[in-house]
């Protein structure tokens, strides 16, 4: 499952990310130092795969104008 | 799953086409000749101009912090495994340099429905069974006053909108393949205005980062040759679609902030 999910986040990185910014005009979108694809996969490394990507998911989600810490 | 295709033609594609029928209707009690075409145009640059201040906000904010990537990486060196202060710094700098962290990517992205769902409107609109298309759109119509009374004409300029360049290059001759060339130009003019060149960081980058950058850099040539390739294969209607929409995304960008990337190899000649 870690493996599967890994191998999704490193595709979405290489080359679906790439394809995204080409398609909407844009370089740089992230507000967040790691990414968000960068903090999953850490996130999923460390804490497994059900919480990990429970965090990501917030994380992915609080990338918007209405939120804030 | 089928409701979410439902859902997604409720709130997005049938009004999409309603706006797009009061266009060519517009057009047509104007007596403007190839309607449809016009239409798929008019109708791209109203979404745009709704999309405008999304777009406008999100490529001051990608600017910007391109011009910081470098300060970044200096941030990155120094707060190494530290990703909570790393974090913190990050959003300092982005502070007092202006940046609205406040942004985020859900604008951006809100764009990505409204794409597709314009290029399932045109799929739908250029349909070759032109009868079938009449009843369908009737069915999607808001207004009586609207419904189409008869079959709408395909042609623009000569070329039916329902076909792709391949199958009309038998007919048409060769020049057609202006239609892909010219999609995949533009598109890469876009491209190239986006990424300006940035100083390479000097330390310690790892190979992950170097495989992505590059595919990165060679996205500005695979992308657009991927784009003209497909506009070879979609119907000509889908085209005058897209090529619109890159039109108004390289002037939008050219108003904010001026040949960009492209910079670079004007000043070489």
């Amino acid at each position: 499952m870690k493996k599967i999910l890994f191998f999704l986040i490193d595709f979405y990185q290489k080359i679906i990310s790439a394809i995204l910014k080409n398609l909407l005009g844009v370089n740089k979108f992230c507000r967040y130092t790691p990414t968000c694809s960068e903090y999953a996969k850490i996130s999923i490394q460390k804490k497994g795969v059900l919480k990990g990507s429970y965090f990501s998911i917030l994380r992915i989600l609080s990338c918007q104008p209405f939120f804030n810490k | 799953m089928s409701s979410i295709f439902s859902l997604f033609n409720t709130l997005l594609v049938n009004p999409i086409i309603n706006v797009l029928v009061i266009i060519y209707q517009a057009l047509n009690f104007l007596r403007i000749p190839y309607s449809l075409g016009f239409s798929i145009i008019l109708l791209t640059i109203v979404v745009r101009l709704i999309l405008y201040p999304f777009t406008n906000s999100q490529l001051k904010a990608s600017k910007k912090m391109q011009d910081l990537a470098p300060h970044l990486s200096n941030l990155k060196n120094k707060h190494k495994g530290d990703a909570k202060m790393l974090q913190q710094e990050t959003m300092r700098l982005y502070k007092e340099h202006g940046v609205n962290p406040a942004a985020g990517c859900l604008p951006v992205l809100i764009q990505l429905p409204i794409i597709w769902a314009l290029y399932s409107v045109l799929q739908k609109v250029v349909g070759n069974n032109v009868h079938q298309v009449v009843s369908d759109v009737n069915n999607i119509i808001y207004f009586n006053a609207f419904k189409l009374t008869k079959p709408w004409d395909q042609m623009f300029f000569g070329i039916p909108l329902g076909q792709n360049p391949s199958q009309l290059i038998g007919k048409v001759g060769f020049i057609i393949l202006l239609v892909p060339l010219i999609t995949g130009l533009l598109q890469f003019i876009q491209s190239k205005m986006m990424f300006t060149s940035q100083p390479k960081p000097q330390n310690n980058q790892n190979n992950k980062e170097d495989f992505s950058s590059a595919f990165q850099k060679q996205s500005l040539f695979i992308f657009p040759i991927m784009i003209g390739f497909f506009s070879y294969t979609f119907p000509i209607g889908l085209s005058l679609y897209w090529n619109t929409f890159t039109i108004f995304g390289i002037l939008q960008q050219y108003k904010l902030q001026g040949l960009g990337g492209l910079n670079e190899w004007i000043k070489k000649r």
